[in-house]
């Protein structure tokens, strides 16, 4: 018999993350570097830790194997605790009748037996692939403060992009009347950050009643919601007003990495009351060497940088040679660039080689067909030999040589 | 490798502390050194890295800061169900004077020897900078079939050193304390020792019979005719910190590549405790040479030639060279420092200027402001 506890999270880190395209081709979104030093699950994870939710179910599905190494017992986010901590629930036969997991929905609902252990009054429903700081538990605090059957956390964003988003329409007491996916005429600036907050009851009966119907994606923008919205439910939608980044392209893990370089981005990674924590590898302070020159950039442990490095995000372990220049790039774990490469404008990816003299990415201003530049990516393990170019927006797949 | 440890924290000899103001509020094993680390990881490292992985710490003051950095061990691998790292307080004696010297202490903690299975133990001081190979030594130990054998390094001589003279078999057959005699390389006998546990019970009991104060100077200089004693030598880099000086140039030597590839080789990692320090930020006027630099900084000033510690911010303007910087530190806007070793939590403040010279570095105490 397990203790009950007010409030479980519930973590979907099962995206495959297509859109990042050789960055998750051997991992989960999740487990995808971020940061110099994090993963992007980190976040959510340590919101968890910071706001007081000691049981998380994590969700596994695509490519797994990095993920629960990453997140072994628990202990980097201050997790492994008797009762609760942090438990990996990948898809599971029972019988004839296991699967894979359909749908977000379905996700949970394959796992109700491991929430009811906890007898939870709430379930908070996460996903890992978002940068972002939030207690969740004023957010509870809202849920309860409104008699919410379900609250979705919200934040503004700008109206020519609101259609990208799910869009909640509110009424003034920020009770939800309607839920848009994807709207071609926004109605309202809300926007679903994919965090919710059920009362486990409801959601226990609508996730039953979802998956007796074979007509269902199985999925929370989807059916849930909309469901418990059309039979009346007391739904709201809790403001949020803080940094939030869905880093699912490759050009917005760029842009999020860069973010932390901006001095007026609020995006604190150093505020001592709520610590991102994240798993150490075993390594020693970073060397900077005569020749370096250094501007703007984040530098972590391991490193042995004699090269130019500017705007630049270098995480644990990256050595970069005397004449080599990095800039506007981020450089994943213990990749070597050598004397006289060129980095610029791209996201190079753990353990790749860049050789001698080899140029990867080019700046905009010097391309003159803009819809062909982008970021240029390097996969993990990849080799770009000497003298060789990659172009922007090109990618190398994972162990490719050039 | 089948032994325990005993590992000692503080030196026994009567040789003045010359590291004052850095030992003032800690002990000796738990001085900083290079960026991240405090003295006694070395030693640590280099037993669990030859699976030693009973660990008895000797303690006798200030430990507040080394209870602090151990914890459970957990970082060293050392939280163990069987075993682990065993903090043993001080112990002391009716007058409440702290028993000071090695055999003393050793009668004190023979709860905790008695407890050990190994068959073999190793004794040694926390105070020295260097990735010491113990399988190696241990085997060398069971070939040469000595009694106790003694880490050695091959240096100049200071003051009250012991020195070693051995015979082509790496046997003992001398060993005096360096006065002012001589000044060449030769043989110095380390504070690092392995025998065989019966033989550690044998030597206690004579130690504190016989007012012996230290395994280095009672046993090696008075018992090497009467017991076979052989010497391993250390070839890597090595270091004892005893004094400003050595610890400000011990410092900067990490900042050489050779050095570092042997002090923090891969094979045998140098674990220290982690803390969860975001990564160091570069500004815009920064300009960083030769520096070796921990996580969480945020530095915007001119560095050269200096170890920074986690967490220590540098402004625009200020300048550094030859220094080290420990953790939390601020150096505000166009402070110069030059030879200066920074202890924690300290703030120097706008245009302030502190010069020392390398073998009289200026030592700014813990938590003040200049």
């Amino acid at each position: 018999m397990k203790l009950k506890k007010e409030m479980i999270a519930m973590l979907l880190a099962g995206g495959q993350g297509s859109r990042l395209y050789v960055l998750t081709s051997s991992r989960a979104k999740p487990a995808v570097p971020f940061g110099g030093k994090y993963r992007i699950i980190d976040f959510t994870l340590s919101n968890c830790s910071n706001s007081g939710i000691d049981t998380v179910g994590v969700l596994t599905q695509y490519k797994p194997l990095e993920l629960n190494a990453y997140i072994g017992t628990g202990q980097p986010w201050d997790l492994d605790r008797m009762n609760g901590g942090i438990q990996v629930l990948p898809p599971y036969v029972t019988g004839s009748d296991g699967q894979w997991y359909k749908g977000t929905a379905n996700a949970i609902y394959q796992n109700i037996e491991f929430i009811e252990q906890y007898s939870p009054t709430y379930v908070l429903i996460l996903s890992g692939d978002h940068v972002y700081k939030m207690d969740y538990a004023k957010m509870l605090k809202f849920h309860k403060e409104k008699g919410a059957d379900a609250t979705i956390a919200v934040m503004d964003v700008p109206i020519d992009q609101a259609s990208a988003f799910g869009i909640m329409n509110t009424n003034e007491d920020l009770s939800i009347y309607e839920f848009e996916e994807k709207p071609k005429v926004p109605k309202s600036t809300k926007a679903s950050m994919g965090v919710y907050i059920f009362t486990w009851e409801k959601l226990k009966k609508y996730m039953i009643e979802d998956e007796a119907n074979p007509e269902s994606s199985n999925d929370f923008g989807k059916n849930i919601i909309p469901n418990m919205l059309n039979a009346g439910e007391r739904m709201f939608a809790y403001p949020f007003d803080g940094y939030w980044k869905d880093v699912g392209t490759v050009d917005n893990l760029w842009e999020a990495n860069m973010d932390l370089l901006n001095p007026t981005i609020p995006l604190n990674l150093s505020d001592p009351l709520w610590r991102i924590y994240c798993r150490h590898s075993l390594t020693t302070p970073h060397f900077i060497g005569e020749s370096a020159d250094i501007k703007n950039s984040m530098i972590t442990e391991g490193c042995d940088v004699e090269a130019c490095v500017n705007n630049s995000i270098l995480f644990s372990d990256v050595t970069a040679a005397a004449g080599a220049s990095v800039d506007y790039s981020v450089v994943m774990r213990n990749v070597q660039i050598k004397a006289g490469a060129k980095v610029q404008y791209a996201i190079i990816a753990d353990d790749a080689v860049i050789e001698e003299g080899a140029i990867v990415g080019a700046p905009p201003e010097d391309f003159p067909d803009r819809d062909n530049w982008g970021i240029a990516v390097i996969g993990q393990g990849a080799k770009v030999r000497a003298g060789q170019k990659v172009l922007p927006k090109e990618m190398l797949a994972p162990g490719e040589s050039r | 490798m089948d032994a325990f440890c005993i590992l000692f924290t503080d030196t026994y000899d009567s040789k003045e502390n010359k590291l004052n103001e850095l030992s003032g509020k800690r002990t000796l094993a738990s001085i900083p050194f290079g960026a991240r680390f405090r003295l006694i990881d070395f030693m640590l490292s280099s037993l669990v890295g030859a699976s030693v992985h009973n660990i008895g710490i000797i303690t006798k003051s200030k430990y507040g800061s080394l209870m602090d950095h151990l914890g459970w061990g957990k970082d060293w691998d050392l939280d163990r169900k069987n075993g682990g790292l065993k903090i043993l307080t001080p112990f002391a004696t009716t007058d409440f004077s702290y028993n000071d010297n090695q055999f003393e202490i050793l009668k004190s903690v023979h709860g905790y020897i008695d407890s050990m299975l190994p068959e073999y133990c190793v004794v040694a001081n926390a105070n020295m900078v260097a990735n010491i190979n113990f399988n190696e030594m241990f085997a060398r130990h069971i070939e040469s079939g000595a009694d106790i054998s003694v880490l050695c390094t091959k240096r100049l001589p200071t003051d009250s050193d012991t020195e070693l003279t051995l015979d082509e078999a790496s046997k003992v057959t001398k060993a005096i304390i360096h006065t002012t005699s001589k000044n060449e390389e030769t043989y110095i006998a380390e504070d690092v020792f392995i025998m065989e546990k019966s033989l550690l019970y044998a030597l206690i009991d004579h130690g504190v019979s016989y007012g012996w104060r230290t395994f280095k100077k009672d046993v090696i200089a008075k018992k090497f005719a009467e017991l076979n004693i052989n010497a391993y030598e250390h070839k890597g880099y090595f270091k004892i910190i005893d004094s400003p000086e050595v610890y400000l140039s011990a410092n900067l030597d990490m900042l050489n590549r050779e050095i570092r590839q042997d002090i923090f080789r891969t094979s045998q990692p140098i674990l220290t405790r982690t803390k969860d320090s975001v990564p160091t930020k570069y500004g815009d006027n920064a300009h960083v040479s030769n520096c070796y630099v921990a996580d969480g900084c945020v530095i915007d000033g001119e560095i050269e030639n200096s170890i920074i510690f986690r967490n220590v911010k540098i402004a625009k303007g200020a300048k550094i060279s030859n220094s080290v910087i420990m953790q939390n530190s601020v150096i505000e806007k166009d402070a110069s420092l030059e030879c200066v070793i920074i202890d924690k939590n300290v703030k120097i403040s706008e245009n302030k200027e502190i010069r020392g010279v390398k073998t009289l570095p200026v030592v700014v105490n813990k938590g003040k402001t200049v």
